[in-house]
């Protein structure tokens, strides 16, 4: 039989895997594969025989056969051992027990998961089109009519069931009682759980009259369904949350874990078969691009959607760079990564420089254009034909084609593994902008907004400097060599706009801030076709600013900051970046605040103007400063939220973050190092009131808040904007009237937010 | 035994004749900026070290200083000066294992330097048996150099880790080493001591073998290994 249609879910099981399609006409079929994960060893002739005398002592059965591969960086020809784990569950466990025996650089691709081997083997890819045959239940063969980097595809129709606790105000970690909203075409429910087995029972009640494909959760991973699975089990209920009955659920618990100097959080994972889990809280890529978004990066990365919802942006990189591999017979390297060549101090002084900054002028500027590259590093990449194995490579020792200033050569000869990965990725994105840009509504215009932003993240996070010096398959010298043709662009950018007339006011890394008296839109796009035809990188005019801001640092007053700006363009839209307003840790008051004083300084249309507004954007301030004196702000907006770098009683000091980990601990909540907490400021010298900060789950309205401490926020935000114009933050908190309040009208504010009836339902 | 001379110049002196040796430096942070001073005392008398570098403390300015302080220019010292650094513990294994021993040979050098030996140790990611067995591949390489005429000289503050039982690492790296140099500070004073030796049946040239000597401190004035490397 023939099933036309999509790839829709795939998990390992102990004969195989088991694959989900939809069909063209919404029909569901699950088939089995015979499938069988594999890794690589290099032994010597002693070793093999060896591995055979202990193959009876291994978990599982396993097949054994050489084969040849190549090696990553001299491309040389290499005979190897492939072993293939009969039950693909038991392959962790089979690379564990053969690693007592032998030391971990015999092993090749042992360390990744059975399958994304499953994805890179079959080169099929989630949501994959095409025409999969089957005999019985098994699937046989397919022919794909779709490939990853197809810029057009069709997605199946896939029926969403929404599942959200309906106190939506704390994570469920903070509640003592839980309620489940469940919404499922277009209706709503609310469930409560006075009786666990009538809340189980409704639940699945849901769950096989609509049969979702995709369960949409918040805090699904961390609490709600590790709840419902486990109520399930007390009372033996047989919960349909997987559509696969026969299927366990994939779990894995949350961990705090140290890695390379900074402690880490993972949230838990619980992952179903046959149906899609997907948990907004816990996926960033989700945050960013939706649905639509996490699609088109799951067939790119062959990452289940799941599993991509909730891993790092980066790994889609490294999956797709590892299917390359397999797909070029190259063997993956486990845990030995490539060294750093050997480099003179010389050498590594202008190796290290990373990207070119020039400092602006720190204050106001008016009529000053953006020009920005597209893609600049990944572009770089693809050009230049950087990768690790490509610089100084062993086939072209002669190689004209060289990097600047360093001189490392590149490969004449074959394409590198990192251009050949970024090659769709970038095609891609230059497609989707561009239908972003012809879309014909404004639905499909955010449609492909969102996918271009999927990828785009792909883009900006995979080359940072980590992702070279510790990924399995990066190279420092890769790094150094794209940053050294950044820098040449950028200069020869600047060379390029001076012989035109223009002045260069700024520049980091990939733009371009540029000035010339009466320059008009025209000029500057000439300008920027001349120098991306030049540099051989596309770069754009992003707009012309009427006025804009590099406000000094806050750590050096005299130094302006590169990546902190805000302006308004010649069309009244604004940019800004780096600003309290676009920072995680600025609390919302402070954000609302410096909102309302941009949008006062907005209004002038040069820097005369901004300057006549300065006394309306100071009562801006002033006016957030009364309401904090008296008491009237709504704690809510105050709340401040930190990462935690300790466990609770690991803590030594004193610090607002130790007392505030503290409490909760005591109060029954159980947080750990990495994660985040989020309170609110009482006293934040310790000296009224030695709790300094009160955790928000335990936040009570006559706790009241630091008015003195706040205000100090407000000063320092305001002073970013108006410090040009001679407002320090300490003129500022003396225009305020520095009378210290001692806590807010605590009656006042407990009748205003009384209405907030969340607070009295959590944890007293 | 206590005198006033500069420590970089004791531990140059003690270290690098006879070759063929493995010292460790230790002691608190600075240890580094003393092995950089130790580096430029080196380059006024051999021909390259050689680095490797886990500890992320490699300081080309400070090298520069350094020549410049000596009436040297800078880059005299700067490219007989050789560097790999290594961000995980398998790259530090990489870095050692595979090739150094070439690589010191094509430059004509006798010193090797590493920087943070087992830093990048305190990483859940590193198994305690991987750990181990690099280690022992390391010892090798070091052995090997040793037998032609190589000295290394590790250079490790105290390792604080957060994986606890990672900081018994340390005696092993000790135990490569033939002579242990200790950075410690007294009062208001630096001192280097040298806490054991061994009795030179190790070394390539037997009649300048050093008889062993329990203690030598060396005063160093304060702030000397302190100061913080600018931007030449
Ligand atoms: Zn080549």
């Amino acid at each position: 039989m023939t099933v036309t249609g999509w790839l829709f879910d795939a998990y390992a099981t102990e004969h195989g895997a088991t694959v989900w399609l939809i069909d063209v006409d919404g029909r569901r079929h699950r088939l089995r594969y015979p499938f069988r994960p594999a890794f690589y060893m290099n032994l010597t002739k002693d070793e093999e025989r060896f591995l055979h005398s202990v193959r009876g002592r291994l978990p599982g059965e396993v097949a054994l056969r050489r084969v040849s591969k190549r090696q990553l960086y001299s491309r040389a020809a290499v005979e190897v051992l492939e072993v293939s784990v009969q039950n693909p569950l038991l392959f962790q466990r089979t690379v564990h027990a053969l690693s007592k025996h032998f030391n971990f650089y015999k092993f090749y691709g042992a360390d990744i998961k059975a399958m994304q081997l499953f994805y890179y083997t079959t080169r099929l890819f989630p949501l994959a089109y095409g025409e999969y045959e089957t005999e019985g239940e098994t699937l046989t063969r397919w022919t794909l009519l779709d490939e990853p980097g197809s810029d057009r595809y069709d997605v199946p129709d896939l029926t969403v069931m929404t599942m959200t606790p309906s106190m939506k105000l704390f994570a469920p970690k903070y509640q003592r009682s839980l309620e489940i909203e469940i919404a499922v075409d277009g209706v709503t429910r609310v469930l409560q759980q006075s009786d666990p087995l009538e809340l189980l029972q409704q639940v699945d009640h849901y769950l096989r009259r609509y049969d979702p494909d995709i369960l949409l959760t918040e805090y699904g991973d961390a609490s709600l369904l590790p709840l419902l699975a486990s109520l399930a089990q007390q009372h033996r209920f047989p919960l349909a949350l997987n559509r696969d009955p026969e299927a366990p659920y994939i779990t894995t618990k949350p961990v705090s874990y140290f890695s390379y100097g900074s402690i880490k959080h993972r949230d838990g994972v619980f992952e179903l078969a046959g149906r899609w889990h997907l948990d907004k809280e816990n996926s960033f890529i989700m945050g960013e691009a939706d649905l639509e978004g996490l699609y088109d990066l799951s067939r790119l990365s062959q990452i289940g959607v799941q599993h991509q919802a909730r891993t790092s942006i980066g790994s889609a990189l490294s999956s797709m760079q590892i299917a390359w591999a397999y797909r070029n017979d190259v063997l993956v390297p486990y845990k030995r990564p490539v060294k750093e060549a050997f480099k003179s101090f010389a050498t590594l002084l202008k190796a290290d420089r990373g990207g070119l900054h020039f400092m602006p002028p720190k204050g106001y500027h008016e009529e000053v254009a953006e020009l920005d590259f597209a893609s600049m590093y990944p572009s770089l990449m693809r050009n230049h034909n950087i990768s690790s194995e490509t610089i100084d490579c062993v086939c072209c020792p002669d190689a004209k084609h060289r990097v600047p200033e360093l001189g490392y050569r590149l490969c004449e000869k074959h394409t590198g593994f990192i251009p050949a990965t970024l090659e769709p990725i970038l095609r891609k994105r230059a497609k989707y902008k561009q239908m972003k840009k012809n879309a014909p509504t404004e639905e499909l215009r955010r449609k492909y907004d969102r996918m271009q932003t999927g990828l785009k993240w792909i883009l900006v996070t995979c080359f940072g400097y980590l992702g070279f010096k510790k990924s399995r398959m990066g190279r420092i010298e890769a790094h150094e060599s794209v940053n050294a043709f950044a820098r040449e662009g950028l200069l020869r950018a600047k060379e390029i706009a001076e012989a035109e007339g223009f002045t260069l006011v700024h520049a980091i890394v990939d733009c371009v801030w540029l000035k010339k008296e009466g320059a008009v839109r025209a000029d500057y796009e000439r300008l920027a076709e001349r120098i991306g035809a030049e540099v051989g990188v596309r770069i754009s005019l992003e707009g012309i600013y009427r006025w804009i801001l590099f406000p000094a640092s806050k750590m050096d007053d005299d130094i302006p900051t590169a990546t902190r700006y805000v302006g308004v363009y010649d069309t009244g839209e604004m940019k800004v970046r780096g600003l309290e307003v676009r920072r995680r840790d600025t609390t919302k008051y402070v954000k609302r605040m410096q909102n309302e004083m941009l949008a006062v300084l907005a209004r002038g249309r040069s820097i005369a103007e901004v300057r006549a507004l300065v006394p309306d954007a100071l009562g801006v301030v002033r006016s957030f400063a009364e309401e904090l004196r008296r008491g009237s702000v709504s704690p809510f907006d105050l709340v401040v939220r930190r990462h935690i770098s300790k466990d609770p009683y690991e803590y030594a000091n004193r610090s607002v973050n130790a007392v505030v980990s503290q409490a909760l601990a005591e109060a029954g909540v159980q947080l750990s190092a990495g994660e985040s907490v989020e309170y609110i400021i009482t006293d934040a010298s310790g000296k009224r009131d030695p709790q300094k900060a009160k955790p928000l789950a335990l936040y009570a309205l006559d706790d009241g808040y630091d008015a003195a401490k706040y205000t100090e926020m407000l000063c320092d935000a305001a002073e970013t904007l108006l410090g040009p114009f001679g407002w320090t933050k300490e003129r500022i908190r003396e225009m305020l009237d520095p009378v210290t309040v001692k806590r807010p009208a605590g009656r006042a504010a407990a009748r205003r937010a009384a209405k907030e009836r969340q607070l009295s339902l959590v944890l007293r | 035994m206590e005198s006033m001379q500069p420590p970089h110049k004791v531990v140059d002196r003690h270290f690098s004749a006879p070759p063929g040796k493995v010292g460790l430096l230790y002691g608190e942070k600075r240890v580094y900026s003393l092995g950089m001073l130790i580096t430029a005392e080196m380059l006024m008398h051999t021909r390259s070290v050689v680095f490797v570098d886990g500890a992320n403390r490699v300081d080309p300015y400070l090298l520069a200083r350094l020549a410049r302080l000596r009436r040297i220019d800078p880059y005299s010292f700067l490219e007989r000066a050789y560097v790999t650094r290594a961000y995980t513990f398998y790259q530090m294994d990489v870095s050692i294992t595979d090739g150094l021993t070439e690589f010191v040979r094509g430059v004509g050098s006798r010193v090797v330097i590493v920087y943070g030996p087992i830093d990048l140790l305190d990483d859940d990611q590193v198994p305690a048996a991987d750990a181990a067995e690099i280690l022992r591949r390391v010892h090798g390489t070091l052995a090997q150099l040793k037998g032609s005429g190589v000295s290394t000289l590790l250079v490790s503050s105290f390792p604080r880790f957060r994986l606890k039982e990672r900081e018994r690492f340390f005696d092993t790296v000790r135990d490569m080493s033939d002579v242990q140099y200790r950075l410690e500070r007294r009062t208001d004073r630096h001192h280097i001591i040298l806490e054991e030796h061994h009795d030179g049946k190790d070394h390539a040239d037997r009649d300048h073998a050093h008889p062993v000597r329990r203690e030598q401190l060396v005063a160093v004035p304060p702030g000397i290994a302190e100061r913080r490397p600018g931007r030449p």
